[in-house]
């Protein structure tokens, strides 16, 4: 099994953030690189659940079949990839279409969602940038890793006593 | 001396109405113009997963990102041709792109007793125009998204 082991320096002294872009279904998202822990080969984790490296587990989760139900990664596609992510909270091992690229992002080149946006994806996502003249979404890894069913809780003393309470990567319960 | 208008002047233009005249899935809607930002041939996108009805993409410009409201879903409509044209609409806001049939919408000028009252309660619709025996919908465009259609 190929493992790649991200060593990635998420932030320079400017502010910039690595993005790595991925082909997701019908669209393009960018995962923040800060979070990024592996990436493997789709195809070599079928027929898995999770995925452990160094120790840490990752559950399997259809990065596009999270932002639309209704839709799927293509199947066993020698493109496919799987990327390990973690916040120090969650874990999730992401499957996608392919990758596309990765860039260093300067923060007054990230566009935000247009207003007209009223609904949830203003959580989902961090905004929109341009990478080689077209437009990716950057996903809320924050929101993406949070198990579905926990809620943001509203402040950081609610988040620590849930945390206390529930223990870490709980399914229920608050968390920040 | 003092001057008295005549019987045989024209009505003063407060009368008239441009309006946008536009096909979507073979059928005829009317704009105001003043909704509306110009026509381009439809640019490149992004489908963007959403929540918000009848909102699912962004097209850009240069470096201008719109979002696109799918206007003919919303109408129970195809658009039909392709490439489409794609209406660049004033909404409230902030610009928003509205795909039509690669049909070239006409400018016209109309009567505003052309212009019937709508029939139904669709806050999007305006009302209905009355132009050369055919009946089309006229559409608030400015308020797509923002009212319960």
């Amino acid at each position: 099994m190929d493992h790649r082991v991200f060593q990635v320096s998420s932030r320079e002294s400017t502010g910039a953030i690595q993005q790595l872009i991925v082909e997701c279904g019908p669209t393009r998202v960018a995962i923040p690189g800060r979070a990024i822990r592996g990436l493997l080969k789709t195809v070599e984790t079928a027929f898995r659940d999770t995925i452990t490296l160094l120790g840490e587990t990752y559950e399997k989760e259809d990065l596009v079949s999270r932002l639309d139900p209704a839709k799927a990664v293509v199947q066993f596609s020698s493109q496919g990839r799987t990327i390990l992510c973690s916040n120090g909270m969650w874990r999730k091992a992401y499957l996608v279409d392919r990758i596309l690229g990765l860039v260093t992002i300067e923060p007054p080149h990230v566009f935000p969602l247009p207003p007209h946006f009223r609904g949830a994806e203003r959580e989902w996502f961090d905004g929109l940038f341009f990478f080689h003249d077209v437009l990716v979404l950057i996903i809320n890894l924050d929101w993406a890793l949070r198990p579905i069913g926990v809620v943001r809780c509203g402040s950081d003393l609610e988040a620590s006593q849930a945390l206390e309470t529930f223990g870490s990567g709980s399914e229920s319960g608050c968390a920040g | 001396m003092m001057l008295r208008p005549q019987a045989s002047q024209k009505k003063p233009a407060l009368d008239k109405k441009l309006v946008m005249i536009f096909s979507m899935g073979g059928q005829s809607f009317a704009a105001p113009m003043e909704e509306i930002g110009g026509i381009i041939y439809w640019p490149d996108g992004l489908m963007v997963p959403s929540e918000t009805p009848f909102l699912n993409a962004v097209v850009w410009r240069e470096k201008d990102i719109m979002p696109v409201f799918d206007l003919a879903e919303m109408l129970d409509l195809t658009i039909e041709s392709d490439p489409p044209l794609c209406l660049l609409v004033k909404h409230e806001d902030g610009p928003l792109a509205v795909r039509i049939d690669s049909n070239v919408p006409i400018l016209q000028s109309v009567d505003c007793s052309s212009i019937k009252p709508p029939e139904g309660a669709n806050p999007i619709i305006g009302g209905r125009l009355e132009l050369d025996g055919q009946s089309m919908a006229m559409l608030y465009l400015s308020k797509l998204g923002k009212v319960q259609a």
